[in-house]
């Protein structure tokens, strides 16, 4: 189980991370999301025993980031956002590195080398120079690295940045398995499709604030509930009136003028009320269904409410 | 090579397997190969036809090469150890070895020693040149061996204190900067001292110039070199005379304190670098 309580940083006057306090559960696959700076790498480096924390503390299985960060770092496989290279090393003597860093003994480096190469799928790149390795053989390489010392938690920052659709779905795969084998698995990434495939649980932060943390079946059911798509063939100027006469709030998609987001009640007569409503006021709509991406409506609908609170004392 | 310290490993394959580390010894090695054969040839020219094989001509060629591999090492040490470990956060791998069971104290060490094994591989690769002034005589073999312990001394020294700029900085170029502005002072303003001292500070320093000179040029390799060399002609291997305050007393000689002062100052820039990686200093891991 992993433990933030209260957990604070900041450099000089930048609040990078404001009173952070969740629980993860053993076996659980976090998600965390937020815009660029919200402090979503300063969690994950914080748990990492990287970066001491300004004020608070991180309880990995019983052990303080600030009094045992030695006993937190054999727990932890972290995966950093950039793949940082040695020149001339193979796949091997990369892993083998790492692995005499951990002071792996060399029978058992002689066993575990291929088998993390080949639980990665990087078998046949074993003897391949790291410099010359496609992002996504790199990505998995460094997920390699990361498990050489089978950690019990996996702490990945951005796996997916960067990668081609194929090497995104094998890393997917890769990071389900891992998850079916009992891993607890932080993974920060902005490309919410893969979270809210892979995760039993999100944590969102924006500006070093937590925004919501909670399993993501209770996010997006919560969303989900409230949300309505709606298409119409052409734009209509008063459309935002017309709903809001029934209680509605409505978000023009940026993508599309005629696509809307709307947020109010899930009530089945509502609803119909509201389609009745539209066709009696001329509008074609052709799609009018709960929001399919109910992670990517959490996400907005969450990080703009706490945009406009924020607001509010400027006002 | 199972218990060899992995940083030292990696440090070494990494190096030596880059084209740059070998151009850059074989540039170094051509460059002293040609300065001697130069001073070989104006000596002989000097010496109007008469058989070059004495004493003055392999002492000269053997300076010169002991001077130019001083400078040789005294460029590549500060200049490998600075990259070390400022280099690994740039390139975004620090953090990685940080979070396995290496300690700072390993790190460190293992970065000094890759540094000093380069530096060992240029000197050992001179050995051949050196050979031959021992050969054409006036040098003997034990003072060859101390101005291999002068160079290494100082190679560690500067090695140390590369390696100490690159635990504070963020990137190779400014630890590069700042260990060479240190080395470059260290090397100018203790000359200009030794000069002076003796009229700023008549009382204490006049009377003493030679001691002082001594003491204070220690940490100097290219001044250890010419007083080992004058020494050596005139007093004990192991020790020679000092005069303080009237009274004479015999003491280590200049290569010794050479060594005591250049070890004293690479373990206090070792400590200080392993103070800077160490977590609990918030500093190094940041």
């Amino acid at each position: 189980m992993i433990e933030f309580r209260s957990v604070s940083k900041s450099y000089g006057t930048t609040q990078a991370l404001d009173s952070l306090s969740c629980v993860i559960p053993v076996g659980a696959t976090v998600g965390l999301i937020g815009p660029n700076g919200s402090g979503k790498t300063t969690a994950l480096r914080l748990l990492t025993t990287l970066i001491p924390p300004t004020s608070g503390d991180v309880i990995v299985a019983g052990h303080s980031v600030n009094e045992q960060p030695a006993a937190v770092r054999n727990l932890i496989g972290y995966m950093p956002d950039t793949f940082g290279v040695y020149e001339s090393m193979t796949a091997t003597e990369y892993l083998d590195f790492y692995a005499r860093c951990g002071r792996m003994p060399r029978a058992a480096r002689a066993i575990t080398i291929p088998a993390i190469l080949g639980r990665v799928g990087l078998i046949d790149a074993a003897q391949t120079a790291v410099m010359s390795l496609s992002r996504g053989m790199a990505q998995r390489l460094s997920l390699g690295r990361a498990l050489l010392h089978d950690p019990a938690i996996l702490v990945l920052d951005e796996p997916a940045s960067g990668l081609d659709p194929r090497a995104r779905i094998e890393l997917r795969s890769l990071l389900h398995e891992l998850h079916q084998h009992g891993k607890t698995i932080l993974i920060s990434s902005h490309i919410l499709s893969d979270l809210a495939d892979l995760c039993t649980h999100m944590l969102i932060l924006e500006h070093g604030k937590t925004i919501a943390y909670d399993t993501l079946a209770n996010l997006t059911n919560a969303t989900r509930q409230q949300t309505i798509q709606v298409s119409v063939l052409d734009e209509v100027p008063a459309f935002a009136a017309i709903v809001a006469t029934h209680g509605y709030t409505s978000q023009q998609s940026p993508d599309d003028a005629c696509t809307y987001t709307l947020h109010g009640s899930n009530a089945p007569a509502d609803r119909a009320a509201l389609l009745y409503a539209l066709i009696q006021a001329g509008i074609t709509v052709h799609a009018f269904a709960a929001a399919e991406s109910a992670l990517e409506q959490a996400f907005l609908q969450m990080t703009s409410a706490a945009q406009q609170a924020q607001e509010v004392p400027h006002a | 090579m199972h218990n060899l310290n992995p940083i030292l490993l990696r440090e070494l394959r990494g190096r030596l397997r880059t084209p740059r580390s070998y151009w850059l010894l074989c540039g170094a090695l051509l460059l002293v190969t040609t300065i001697s054969m130069l001073l070989y040839s104006a000596d002989y020219a000097s010496m109007d036809g008469q058989s070059s094989f004495n004493g003055t001509s392999g002492h000269t060629v053997f300076l010169a090469l002991v001077f130019t591999a001083l400078i040789a090492v005294n460029v590549i040490a500060p200049m490998m150890a600075a990259g070390s470990i400022a280099g690994e956060r740039e390139r975004q791998t620090f953090d990685l070895i940080l979070l396995t069971q290496m300690r700072p104290i390993d790190i460190v060490l293992g970065k000094v020693a890759a540094t000093m094994a380069y530096c060992l591989l240029f000197v050992t690769a001179l050995t051949p040149l050196m050979a031959i002034t021992f050969l054409i005589g006036g040098v003997d073999i034990g003072e060859l061996a101390i101005q291999y312990i002068i160079i290494m001394s100082s190679a560690l020294l500067y090695t140390c204190i590369g390696v100490y700029w690159s635990t504070r900085t963020q990137t190779a170029i400014t630890a590069t900067g700042y260990a060479f502005a240190t080395i470059l002072s260290m090397l100018l303003v203790l000359p200009i001292l030794v000069l002076v001292l003796p009229t700023l500070l008549p009382a204490i320093f006049a009377e003493n110039t030679n001691t002082w000179m001594h003491i204070m040029l220690a940490i100097h390799p290219y001044a250890s070199i010419i007083f080992t060399q004058e020494s050596l002609r005139t007093a004990s291997i192991w020790s020679e005379a000092y005069i303080i305050n009237g009274s004479t007393f015999v003491g280590p000689a200049m290569w010794l304190l050479t060594m005591a002062v250049s070890w004293f100052w690479s373990c206090t820039a070792v400590v200080l670098s392993i103070r800077r990686l160490t977590p609990d200093s918030g500093k190094g891991t940041s």
